[in-house]
């Protein structure tokens, strides 16, 4: 099963916009959704939910009984298994509790449960396989008062499986034992599914495919997305380069596929991939022929219950992050979201979207005035909370600073900037900084640009230090590869590979053969050097890598080259990049916690959007895996960064820091975590804050 | 329909009202001079055009040229000078007001005065355009519409009324994001916006078109040609088009005033002028970020402020001619 | 009369068929996709789960085949599920459709107050400093983007004297109930009343003058100079009764803008109405909300005209529709 390390976020998110884009609910899940090592939670409160006698109300301790945290634009989708926005996430969150979370240092820890694995060899024993025992707490109640049992969290796995879930969760995707059976609806998946891929080996591997079958796959794959129309590229140069005669056909949009199939055939054969299409174009055959009629299997082979506690999933392989997979996941009842229930048909489950029900320290109330009202829950399994109320306010990411200021909003998480730090400190108000464990990063594709001096040529012109500095001032730190500094290994001595150089840029294009023609255009074979970047600002351009690409700008017309700024929304950016008709963009990653980057870099890594295909980079990655020792392994990611910056296909730009401002005024800030960090924050012991 | 009717009554007894001894173009002069606020925009008018156009001459600094500075010596480096990239350079954003900025930097480091001018001269080119483009569409249609009438009009009225009702704004964003789909160049991106503006803004000039056309028809002079059997085309074009435009050049000074301002509507959306070009519209939209707002007036003062004299500019000439042509004549 | 209502509403439908058609190419036009925006960096999402998504979303369809199944439900009154919301986009509309609609209704009261007033003064002293002042001040208003008025009132009123809330609907703090509420989200809809107002004064002030002008000309009022009519009279039984004419159809124009919501000024005030998800919709490729927002407004424009020229007949004896 492939897993990416790395997820996507908008760099947008980080300055100002409108839009709740789908990318940053990873980011903020893992903030919000994060804990520690449990301790405060086990504490006598426990009683509470023992039978003893509960308050009905939570009573406040000072003078203010309402926490007020401004938030962002809500979908409105308040659920554990179908929110897609991270706004709605920050907002149910305290509703639910999760099995495990992750303590302040991003390590999985128990909660309102407990998860462990034990590694089996499998019946035939041909393989290793991983049995995990989930359970939970004794004597929970959700705050309706009913019991919380393992029932609750098996319903959850059957939603997550089911053939029409359409949330964002990829439990489905998980290599368990009976899954694929359950999903496809079939009880003899493997067999058939093996039976496409031995066909699909003996016919259309790289080596075996006939030319038939492969320009088919060209044509209606549409050279892998590439084509996209006859205005889409322009394909007419493009065949002339290739040393083919397009006279005559240039508007005929069907015989230009061809020719260029017939090309991207001879030429370039090595570069697709004909042996995945046709290996989903028969397996997506024989599901959509598989569901029509009713269903063959109802439950899930390897989720099994023990007792009315506890519950075993079975792995058919070892998978790292297994645990979380089956443990980090908020409770949700099934005697409430459950009740209509049925394969195939969560219109139910969907139907309670608005009003989440769970077993945290908070109870949903109203949504209504762009504000989400929670109210204290008295039978929460842990510390019992101290503020009655906790409203989420939609707030305009600039007047946040304002409102927060003003009184009219407690806690918020505004851009982190200078000018918010010195506002803050005026008003006497309190924030925190920590890392954001992510990086922004300016792409050379070399699908777009195979020449390696042009793109090191490009890389030559990102004079990055001002404009990072003039953005974030200290709130961020310029890096030298494409790496989070909060993964341990990162190269911390790592030196610049591309100083800001305009002259040795033009040496690098003149090196690709690029020279200025009689009207001062730069040009190899009759064409301007011309090169097409993506930025997600929606248009506002505000954003820490603009100047870079002013300066850019200004270069490169200087040199008689130009530079195609599309400054587009973070949707259509997405898209852009996976298509792969983008030259360069610009993007950050976040929530990278693994030095792992076989997806990012590898020759068939999901997010190898740049085209790098090296195989000495595939050996180091295999080998960094199997690497146990640290300082080993630290030396092996170091020769691979180097290898990757070598190139010239990423350049890392910058590290910044996420912000939370408190107000000083109305919030106890003693109550406060002592210690803040990338997973664990305020929300994380929300319970134990308090007002003055 | 015969509200129209009595309308075209009203113009007769106006049209006979206004035969006095001086020609007409002498008596619009006259009474749109009177009018002292017209007189003032026409003047506002001509001055920002010459400080767009010919002001960026005589400015040192392009469009988006960017400047640097070090921090501690407080020196000014240009953007082509190799000492860009030494420890301790940034970039000179929000610089203030000084004799080498007249109007300071902005938040990218760029030279405000000098992109006022760039961007005044696509603010008032969008709108020219536009403008032109709606005018194009709206008179033919509109002309013929009224001219022809019967089942032309009621097909070209339909059309009209689909235009009428498809909203503006989210239209605009949903173009703008299929223009990004198929790979069109930001910097003609900014073209096909105006000529999709000029094509949804048709309708009204249509509808006002066709009204004026109808009242036309019936007066005598009209009739007059019907007697003489003179060719269409001698009608169309010297008879009826003379005495439509008085209502078209009205309906252009307004448009102007009223698309500068969409166009900096659709820059605050982001749909607007690509970057880093300028335009008036995206450089005012500055003054959402409260830090610029408070301590940095030079960022978004001078672009508001040329806004507003513009537009308002465009609507006293408007109204002035308006008054002048025919103070009855409605909007 | 009853025969020219039908008439109108038959040609409407067609006319709405003909928007349906249009909005749904540019709408499925769009290159960022609902699935593949909320696909974009999540972990292992497969090809194959994207495409069975898109199945669940009736992305799959082909353009013309899409619009076909969109207007077979769209006839029955059924707009679908809206993506992001998840809930049927009727229902979402009724949501967010009353703060919209409070907003643009107070907003237009006050518009009328302070225009038609206004307009009457200055078209009565036309040419003087009068008539030049209060034009010039109206037409100040729309002569400025709507975001800069927000911006500037919210400097001055909400951080700078602190009077008035910064934005939102409600103060969330002091969650009051009843009347207490209702005064409580008139204090919040006072600046961006005030951006309406100031943005939207202009237009029909302007439109006042010039008819109030007209009717000044007109021969009943000169005969009722003549006469020797008192001018309080004149203005007030023969001159401000015509205006009103023009002014009660223009009102009628103003539905439509009731309901479609002030993208900007809610979007600034973090008000929760229309206009603000549309923009969300439109970012996120809602195309269930897009279509059954915008059918809406269309239905509301097409209305819009309707009773403003069945108004003109019924402030207007002379008009008569056959």
């Amino acid at each position: 099963m492939k897993k990416r390390t790395l997820l996507l976020i908008f760099l947008l998110c980080l300055a100002f916009s409108f839009t709740a884009c789908g990318s940053k609910k990873d980011d903020e899940t893992n903030q919000n959704d994060t804990a520690d090592d449990g301790a405060d939670v086990d504490g006598d409160d426990t009683a509470d939910a023992d039978g003893e006698k509960v308050p009905d109300k939570i009573v406040a301790t000072g003078t203010y009984d309402t926490l007020v945290v401004g938030t962002q634009t809500f979908n409105g989708v308040f659920s554990p298994m179908f929110s897609s926005n991270a706004y709605d996430v920050q907002a149910y969150d305290p509703v639910f509790v999760a099995i495990s979370r992750l303590d302040k240092d991003g390590v999985l820890v128990d909660y309102a449960g407990h998860v462990e694995a034990k590694e089996q060899p499998s019946e035939d024993g041909s393989h290793t396989q991983v049995l995990y025992t989930v359970s939970v707490k004794e004597g929970m109640k959700f705050s309706d008062g009913e019991p919380v049992t393992i029932d609750d969290v098996i319903f959850q796995y059957y939603v997550f499986a089911d053939p029409t879930y359409d949330g964002s969760s990829t439990f489905s995707t998980l290599d368990i034992v009976g899954l694929k059976e359950y999903y496809y609806d079939t009880p003899d998946y493997t067999a058939q599914i093996a039976a496409i891929t031995a066909d699909v080996e003996s016919k259309y591997t790289l080596d075996k495919i006939s030319a038939d079958d492969y320009k088919a796959y060209l044509k209606d794959s549409s050279l892998d997305g590439w084509w996209q129309g006859i205005d889409s590229y322009d394909w007419v140069e493009y065949l002339k380069g290739e040393g083919y005669d397009p006279t005559g056909i240039e508007t005929d949009a069907d015989k230009l596929l061809e020719m260029l199939v017939d090309c991207e055939y001879t030429k370039y054969a090595a570069y697709y991939d004909p042996q995945s299409y046709y290996q989903a174009k028969g397996e997506s055959e024989f599901i959509t022929g598989n569901l029509e009629d009713g269903v063959d299997v109802d439950t899930i082979e390897g989720i099994k219950k023990l007792d009315e506690y506890t519950c075993t999933v079975l792995f058919d392989s070892v998978n790292i992050y297994g645990d979380r997979e089956v443990a980090y996941l908020s409770i949700v009842p099934e005697h409430y979201y459950g009740k209509d229930f049925k394969k195939g048909d969560l219109s139910a489950v969907k139907a309670l979207n608005g009003s989440p029900l769970g077993s945290g320290p908070y109870k949903f109330v109203s949504y209504q005035d762009n504000i989400v009202t929670l109210e204290g829950n008295p039978l929460f399994f842990g510390e019992t909370p101290k503020i009655p109320t906790v409203k989420f306010q939609v707030t305009a990411q600039e007047d946040m600073v304002d409102a927060l200021i003003g009184d009219q909003i407690d806690i918020t998480d505004p851009s982190a900037s200078q000018d918010v730090i010195d506002q803050i400190e005026e008003a006497g108000d309190s924030y925190s900084l920590v890392d954001n464990p992510g990086y922004g990063y300016i792409a050379v594709s070399a699908k777009t640009i195979p020449d390696i001096n042009v793109r090191k040529g490009l890389m030559h012109l990102m004079n990055r230090h001002p404009a990072v500095e003039s953005y974030y001032g200290d709130l961020a730190e310029v890096i030298e590869r494409p790496m989070t500094p909060t993964v341990s290994e990162y190269p911390h001595g790592a030196t610049e590979v591309y100083a800001y150089d305009p002259a040795k840029a033009l040496e690098y294009f003149t090196t690709a053969g690029y020279a200025k023609d009689g009207s001062g255009k730069l040009v190899k074979d009759g064409e301007q050097l011309q090169i097409t970047v993506g930025i997600g600002s929606s248009g506002t351009m505000n954003h820490p890598s603009a100047p870079i690409l002013t300066q850019m700008v200004n270069d490169m017309a200087g040199m008689g080259a130009e530079l195609i700024i599309q400054d587009i929304d973070f949707s259509t950016l997405t898209t852009k990049v996976d298509a792969g008709e983008l030259d360069m963009w610009v993007m950050a990653w976040g929530n990278s916690t693994s030095c792992d980057l076989t997806q990012l870099f590898g020759s068939k890594g999901n997010d190898n959007t740049v085209g790098l295909y090296s195989d000495e980079v595939d050996a180091l990655q295999k080998q960094i895996l199997q690497t146990v020792d640290f300082d080993e392994r630290c030396a092996l990611v170091a020769q691979e960064l180097d290898l990757i910056m070598d190139a010239a296909v990423y350049m890392p730009v910058y590290q910044r820091k996420n912000m939370e401002i408190y107000n000083a005024s109305t919030i106890n800030l003693e109550t406060l975590p002592e210690e803040t960090t990338t997973y664990w924050n305020y929300a994380s012991q929300i319970y134990h804050l308090e007002m003055q | 329909m015969e509200d129209i009717q009595v309308r075209n009554e009203q113009d007769q007894d106006e049209f006979e009202l206004s035969q006095v001894i001086l020609s007409p173009t002498q008596l619009v002069l006259k009474r749109f001079f009177r009018n002292k606020l017209a007189a003032v925009g026409l003047i506002t008018i001509l001055v920002m055009i010459i400080f767009c156009f010919i002001g960026p001459f005589f400015s040192p600094y392009s469009e988006y040229e960017i400047f640097y500075i070090n921090k501690e010596t407080g020196e000014e480096i240009y953007m082509t000078d190799a000492r860009i990239s030494e420890k301790g350079v940034k970039i000179n954003i929000k610089a203030p007001i000084s004799t080498a900025h007249l109007l300071g930097t902005d938040a990218d480091g760029r030279d405000v005065l000098t992109r006022l001018m760039y961007g005044g001269r696509v603010s008032l080119t969008v709108g020219l355009v536009v403008v032109l483009v709606e005018l194009l569409i709206g008179v033919t249609l509109g002309g013929i519409a009224g001219y022809y009438g019967k089942a032309v009009d009621m097909i070209i009225m339909r059309l009209v009324e689909i235009f009428y009702s498809i909203p503006f704004i989210p239209l605009m964003l949903i173009i703008s994001a299929v223009m990004v789909g198929y790979g069109i160049s930001p910097k003609y991106k900014i073209y096909i916006i105006m000529f999709v503006m000029g094509v949804l803004f048709w309708a009204g000039v249509a509808r006002m078109v066709r009204g004026q056309i109808l009242s036309l028809r019936e007066m005598e002079f009209m009739q007059a040609t019907e007697a003489t059997g003179i060719r269409t085309s001698r009608k169309i074009f010297k008879h009826l088009v003379p005495n439509v435009m008085p209502i078209i050049i009205i309906i252009a000074t307004m448009d102007l005033g009223g698309i500068i301002l969409m166009e900096s509507t659709m820059s605050y959306l982001g749909v607007g002028i690509a970057f880093p070009y300028a335009s008036w519209g995206n450089m005012v939209t500055a003054v959402n970020n409260s830090i610029i707002l408070k301590n940095f007036p030079n960022i978004w003062l001078p672009p508001g402020v040329c806004i507003l004299l513009t537009v308002l500019a465009f609507n006293f000439i408007g109204d002035g001619l308006r008054d002048a042509y025919d103070p009855k004549m409605k909007r | 009369m009853r025969q020219y209502i039908v008439r109108r509403i038959l040609i409407s439908i067609l006319v709405l068929f003909g928007v349906s058609f249009l909005l749904y190419i540019i709408i499925r036009l769009m290159p960022g996709d609902y699935v593949a925006n909320i696909t974009a960096g999540n972990m292992n999402v497969t090809a194959e789960m994207e495409q069975r998504m898109r199945e669940v979303y009736g992305l799959d369809k082909g353009l013309l085949e899409g619009y076909i199944s969109w207007l077979g439900d769209a006839v029955r009154l059924d707009f679908g599920i809206s993506f992001i919301y998840q809930k049927p986009v009727t229902e979402v509309i009724q949501r967010y459709l009353p703060i919209t609609f409070a907003l643009a209704a107070i907003a237009m009261v006050f518009e009328m107050l302070l225009a038609i007033p206004l307009g009457i003064l200055a078209a009565r002293k036309q040419y003087s400093k009068m008539d030049y002042s209060i034009v010039a001040i109206a037409l100040m208003g729309i002569s400025l983007p709507s975001f800069f008025f927000a911006a500037i009132l919210k400097r001055v009123f909400a951080i700078g004297l602190g009077v008035l809330p910064l934005s939102g609907m409600v103060n969330a703090r002091a969650g009051f109930e009843g009347f207490a509420r209702i005064m409580d989200i008139g204090h919040h809809l006072v600046l961006p009343v005030t951006v309406f107002v100031i943005t939207g004064v202009g237009g029909l002030l302007r439109y006042t003058r010039t008819n109030m002008l007209e009717v000044l000309n007109a021969d009943y009022v000169r005969t009722a100079r003549a006469k020797g009519l008192p001018e309080r009279k004149v203005i007030g039984k023969h001159a401000f009764r015509n205006t009103l004419i023009p002014i009660v159809t223009l009102v009628g124009g103003m539905i439509p803008g009731l309901f479609s919501g002030a993208v900007i000024t809610e979007g600034i005030f973090a008000l929760e109405g229309l206009g603000q998800i549309a923009i969300n919709a439109v970012n996120n490729g809602d195309i269930p909300y897009l279509m059954g927002f915008n059918m809406f407004l269309a239905v509301l424009t097409l209305l819009g005209t309707l009773v403003s020229d069945i108004l003109y007949a019924v402030v207007d004896p002379r008009v008569r529709y056959s």
